[in-house]
């Protein structure tokens, strides 16, 4: 369980290094070269770990298979994991969004606009992140057991 | 609102009858991963389920299931005999 959740850290922490990689590579910061190699070198890591987190274990598999082929738990499962995701995606979105409002009102580079990276990402994030939910709890129930 | 931990004796049932979980999944509809659960005690079924596994082994709902930690069936069998 805690491989997995390291394993889930990682992915996410890739993500967020490449789009930090790419964003100094569009403002043209100098030796953008390593830039373009972290940004990179972020996409492998994050292909890794998603073998490993969500391809191996056949989570993406249970969150991408139509509901009338799940069973009962499976079904409880990603219904959670899709509610618990839902909630936290629109956080991440309304971060980003106060995060350009507040970049732009201050004058931040403001011709700095929603990238494909960023874009990308955002894809990657709404499919995978009700599986990383269910890694994360490494196939705990919602309902509570005593 | 928490929901109780089911106790049951589907491991104990399934491997007197000899039958894999991957088999058993297959008669009562769910995924052999899903049979896991429940021996587990990790997933408490839903009604439709707990008459579905109770019509496959042949005995009502309470004699599977219980609230409260189940005895093996050797000592219930043992007492009732004594009895």
């Amino acid at each position: 369980m805690k491989r997995r959740r390291i394993q889930v850290t990682v992915n996410y922490a890739a993500l967020l290094l490449m789009n930090i990689a790419f964003y100094f590579v569009y403002i043209g910061k100098s030796a953008s070269h390593i830039y373009d190699v972290i940004g990179l070198t972020s996409i492998v890591v994050v292909g890794v770990t998603f073998r490993s987190v969500h391809w191996k274990t056949g989570i993406w598999k249970l969150t991408h298979t139509k509901s009338k082929e799940l069973d009962e738990r499976e079904l409880t499962l990603t219904h959670w994991a899709l509610s618990q995701s839902y909630a936290w995606f629109a956080v991440i979105c309304l971060v980003i969004m106060f995060a350009f409002a507040l970049s732009s009102r201050m004058n931040i580079c403001p011709q700095y606009t929603i990238s494909i990276p960023l874009v990308g990402s955002l894809i990657y994030l709404s499919h995978t992140l009700p599986g990383s939910i269910i890694a994360w709890k490494a196939g705990k129930l919602p309902e509570d057991t005593e | 609102m928490k929901a109780r931990r089911l106790y049951n004796r589907i491991a104990a049932l399934r491997v007197e009858r000899g039958i894999s979980r991957k088999e058993l999944a297959e008669q009562i509809g769910v995924n052999f991963q899903t049979v896991g659960y429940l021996e587990r005690q990790e997933y408490n079924p839903s009604l439709d389920l707990a008459f579905r596994i109770s019509e496959y082994f042949g005995f009502p709902v309470e004699f599977i299931f219980s609230i409260t930690v189940m005895k093996p069936m050797s000592e219930e069998l043992y007492q009732q005999n004594s009895e």
